[in-house]
């Protein structure tokens, strides 16, 4: 017969034990929700993809960008999609009447019109994006965007992993934090809330932190400005409060930033 | 609160059970679920950054076991294809990792874990330096020994069930193991650490 056990007893056991801590940890008895969606998929095996249900996600956790995650879509904005199967979030909230769901995947472009705005939450690395009217953004993964032009808000999740924010004139990379990108007149624009940013182009870079902004201009390496906010802009905060009062009828989640 | 996961030697499936999936009766995903949840969970969050993310996984793992019963010829075969097809769809998904294949444990995924309030008690994984030296110490492993750790310690699987999944004959399964974890141990070593320090 076969001996069970590898050459290391000690380390074997301590492995396993490790291993039914994290078991215990990260897994439970399946909820009634999850079984009852199974139960749904395994009836109906023609079904195409099933949208992820971002308002259970939303009723069940407690943070706001966490939970942001609801049913979605917009009237005024536009978004096509080219066609590539990794999913990399989802559009959790937008200002207008609500069309029907939409997974965004790499490729994605998201663009609001006029009057109009949106909330994204990407998967895995926690981070919404609050969009405002003008903003056009490209989704390159779960933890990259493409500005091309517009502004947009981010929150990003402490020990989430690096995210990175790219513009025709650099890029912006980030851990943790909550900060602002402004692509206009041919320059990128940065202001800082929480955490350290990175801005780079080609081998220069300089950080900015809370309360800091800087630019990456037209030309020359990324400067740091003294002034900026320590919270995020008032037409961010509106959005974010929407989706607040929406969905949260009880009162705040956890804190927003 | 998180229960008791499923033993790494028990088998998920009766023959009953496995006889009336095989046939296509939906009754049949209940007990193999129920067995294999916790486990499936805690793997795929290995490789994903959010406990949705997790639960979505494990929901695709069981509908693609599902929609292709006609393939499994066993009830030994159902774990090793949970698990595999498991790591690959959680990869698909997490491309903050797709391109390194390597695991992580994170601090938020023990979050409801309560330390004893005994400070002598090895604290192992619940301490972040020795949970960050051990995700290194794994990472550091080839990509087949990785593969091989994280299958055994945290998907539960037994030495036949590794020699299905990885496509190894059974009979060098624990001389690799051996030998991933004298690596394990250097490496912690070398970090002043010791892979004692995560004995319960």
């Amino acid at each position: 017969m076969t001996h069970d056990l590898p050459f290391d007893d000690t380390a074997d056991r301590a492995l396993r034990h490790a291993g039914d801590l994290w078991a215990a940890a990260a897994g439970e008895a399946p909820s009634a929700d999850f079984l009852a969606r199974l139960d749904a998929r395994i009836a109906e095996p023609a079904a195409p993809a099933r949208v992820l249900d971002l308002g259970a996600m939303l009723r069940r956790a407690p943070a706001l960008w966490a939970a942001a995650a609801a049913l979605l879509v917009v009237a005024g904005l536009a978004l096509w999609n080219a066609g590539q199967p990794e999913r990399v979030g989802a559009l959790a909230f937008a200002k207008g009447s609500v069309e029907a769901p939409v997974e965004l995947r790499t490729g994605t472009r998201l663009a609001a019109g006029a009057d109009s705005g949106a909330i994204a939450m990407l998967d895995g690395q926690r981070i919404a994006l609050t969009l405002n009217e003008q903003s056009a953004v490209a989704f390159a993964g779960d933890d990259r965007v493409r500005l091309d032009s517009g502004e947009a808000w981010f929150d990003v999740r402490p020990n989430s992993g690096r995210f990175v924010v790219e513009t025709a004139q650099g890029t912006v990379t980030v851990k943790g934090t909550s900060f602002g990108v402004r692509v206009a007149s041919g320059a990128t624009e940065v202001t800082v809330a929480s955490g350290i940013v990175e801005l780079s182009r080609g081998g220069e870079s300089v950080d900015l932190r809370a309360g800091e902004a800087g630019e990456i201009p037209a030309e020359g390496p990324p400067i740091r400005r003294a002034t900026g906010a320590t919270e995020p802009p008032a037409w961010a905060r509106g959005l974010q409060s929407q989706l607040v009062s929406r969905y949260y009828p009880s009162g705040q989640p956890g804190a927003g930033s | 609160m998180p229960s008791t996961p499923d033993s790494p030697g028990a088998s998920p499936v009766t023959a009953e059970v496995f006889a009336l999936f095989r046939a296509g009766d939906p009754a049949a995903m209940r007990p193999i679920v129920a067995a294999t949840f916790p486990r499936l969970l805690g793997f795929a969050r290995l490789f994903v950054a959010s406990r949705e993310v997790a639960e979505e996984v494990a929901q695709e793992a069981y509908v693609a076991l599902w929609q292709q019963r006609a393939q499994i010829t066993g009830a030994e075969s159902i774990r090793p294809w949970l698990f595999t097809f498991a790591k690959r769809r959680a990869i698909r998904v997490s491309s903050r990792r797709a391109a390194t294949n390597e695991v992580a444990f994170d601090a938020d995924a023990l979050e409801h874990v309560a330390p004893a309030v005994d400070g002598t008690q090895r604290r192992g994984l619940l301490d972040a330096q020795a949970r960050r030296a051990l995700e290194e110490a794994i990472n550091a492993l080839g990509p087949r020994d990785r593969e091989l750790v994280s299958l055994r310690y945290f998907a539960g699987l037994q030495h036949k069930e590794l020699a299905d999944a990885l496509s190894m004959p059974i009979g060098s399964v624990g001389v690799t193991l051996g030998r991933a974890l004298e690596k394990l141990r250097q490496h912690l070593e070398g970090r002043g650490l010791s892979l004692e320090d995560f004995l319960p």
